[in-house]
């Protein structure tokens, strides 16, 4: 804009001739009838608010109810595996050298689970006797709602199979231990089985193995002192 | 009973009115008026039908105390202005400022000029909308001729002297403005 030609009588001016632009604006053609039409509306419109005022409510209840069913069975759906969690810990795998530990762990993890089924399942039993109809479909449901149990315990190793032999109470060995007549008879076979290792074969000798035998039972008198027993016809090597 | 084109509406009282007013006498007699009312605001044609729909909706909504009503056009007057006031503070009139300047300067001799004419108009409105609210609404009524100091001043609920000076310190302080601006 070019300043200086903005003088006091284009400012009056160009006031004026806003200020009729003003008046003189005409109304878009049709407006009356526009107008009307508009207004011959109003009674069907309150009609509808009237409906709107009835429906609205209700929708505002049923909207409410869904979402508070929602959001139990959404409650309920993310609490179950917590649950299930608390209950059957997860157990890892672990190196050989721990595994006696594994083992104690696991044997207690599966006894308390054991118990913990138990005392569910005496709990769901007390329940669910006023409604055995629903027996069948909890006991269906149960196994496809529950957890994942943990993976079965690994095999044993050597060292845990050891400890387990020492460990371990009433063998037959042991308590046949406890017959007079077969711990009398125990220093005989044990004799016996000796013998039947150590004793020399009974082939016809060779004049270099007399000499030989002499001079091994001379280095071994104790043995030669014990009575041989006789061989037995099973106990004879085969040749 | 008036009708315009086969539309007519009966505004019929309670059991006990003794008059009936015809709402399409009164859409076809001041609905202009309305629209230069709410135009000189808004300076938007759509906003300002708007606004008279409005105005007539208010009037079915009060139809059992028009007999109440003494002056009829100032009343619709108000209305259309307190409307186009508060449709006002929701809309930009200054984003209609630039195709209302082109409009009006759209008769100038020369391309030229027209531009220099549209720039000139859009510093008027934005020194317009600078003013002082009282000044800025008398300047704004007061363009319309068919309402009198009398009547302005009812719309305003101000008085006729009130009006008069508000509207000569509102062209005074706009010409000074203009002017301290351009030199």
């Amino acid at each position: 804009m070019n300043n200086a030609n903005y003088n006091a009588n284009d400012t009056v001016d160009t006031v004026d001739r806003v200020l009729a632009g003003l008046r003189d604006i005409e109304a878009p053609a049709g407006i009356e009838r526009r107008i009307l039409s508009s207004l011959q509306q109003p009674a069907t419109a309150n009609t509808s608010s009237a409906r709107s005022s009835i429906t609205s409510p209700l929708l505002w209840l049923a909207a409410t109810a869904a979402t508070i069913v929602a959001v139990t069975i959404w409650w309920n759906a993310s609490k179950r595996p917590t649950h299930d969690l608390a209950i059957h810990p997860p157990i890892t795998a672990m190196p050989s050298a721990a595994a006696p530990q594994q083992a104690d762990v696991t044997v207690s993890a599966s006894r308390a689970r054991k118990a913990q089924h138990a005392a569910v399942a005496t709990q769901t039993a007390k329940n669910s006797q006023p409604e055995p109809i629903t027996r069948p479909v909890a006991a269906a449901t149960s196994d496809t709602l529950a957890a994942s149990h943990p993976a079965p315990p690994l095999p044993l190793t050597e060292q845990e199979q050891l400890l387990l032999r020492i460990l371990h109470k009433g063998d037959p060995i042991e308590l046949a231990s406890l017959n007079n007549d077969f711990r009398d008879r125990q220093p005989i076979r044990d004799a016996e089985d000796f013998q039947r290792f150590f004793k020399p074969p009974t082939a016809p000798h060779s004049a270099e193995a007399t000499v030989d035998d002499q001079t091994a039972q001379q280095n071994q008198p104790d043995i030669e002192a014990q009575p041989a027993p006789e061989p037995e016809p099973n106990d004879i090597p085969q040749q | 009973m008036t009708s315009i084109e086969g539309l007519s509406l009966p505004l019929s009282f309670t059991e006990g009115a003794k008059a009936e007013i015809d709402l399409a006498a009164l859409v076809e007699t001041h609905a202009r008026l309305l629209f230069r009312v709410a135009h000189s605001v808004l300076r938007s044609s759509a906003e300002a039908e708007d606004v008279v729909q409005d105005a007539f909706v208010r009037v079915l909504e009060h139809r059992n105390r028009l007999n109440d009503i003494r002056d009829m056009r100032v009343w619709l007057t108000r209305i259309a202005w307190n409307l186009a006031i508060d449709r006002r503070r929701r809309i930009r009139p200054d984003q209609f400022d630039e195709r209302f300047a082109d409009d009006l300067a759209a008769n100038s001799a020369t391309p030229h000029e027209a531009l220099h004419e549209a720039q000139r108009i859009r510093r008027v409105l934005r020194e317009m909308e600078r003013l002082p609210r009282a000044e800025h609404h008398i300047l704004l009524l007061s363009a319309i001729e068919d309402l009198s100091t009398a009547e302005i001043a009812t719309v305003l609920g101000k008085t006729e002297s009130a009006v008069r000076a508000l509207l000569f310190r509102a062209r005074t302080r706009l010409r000074e403005r203009l002017e301290k601006g351009g030199a």
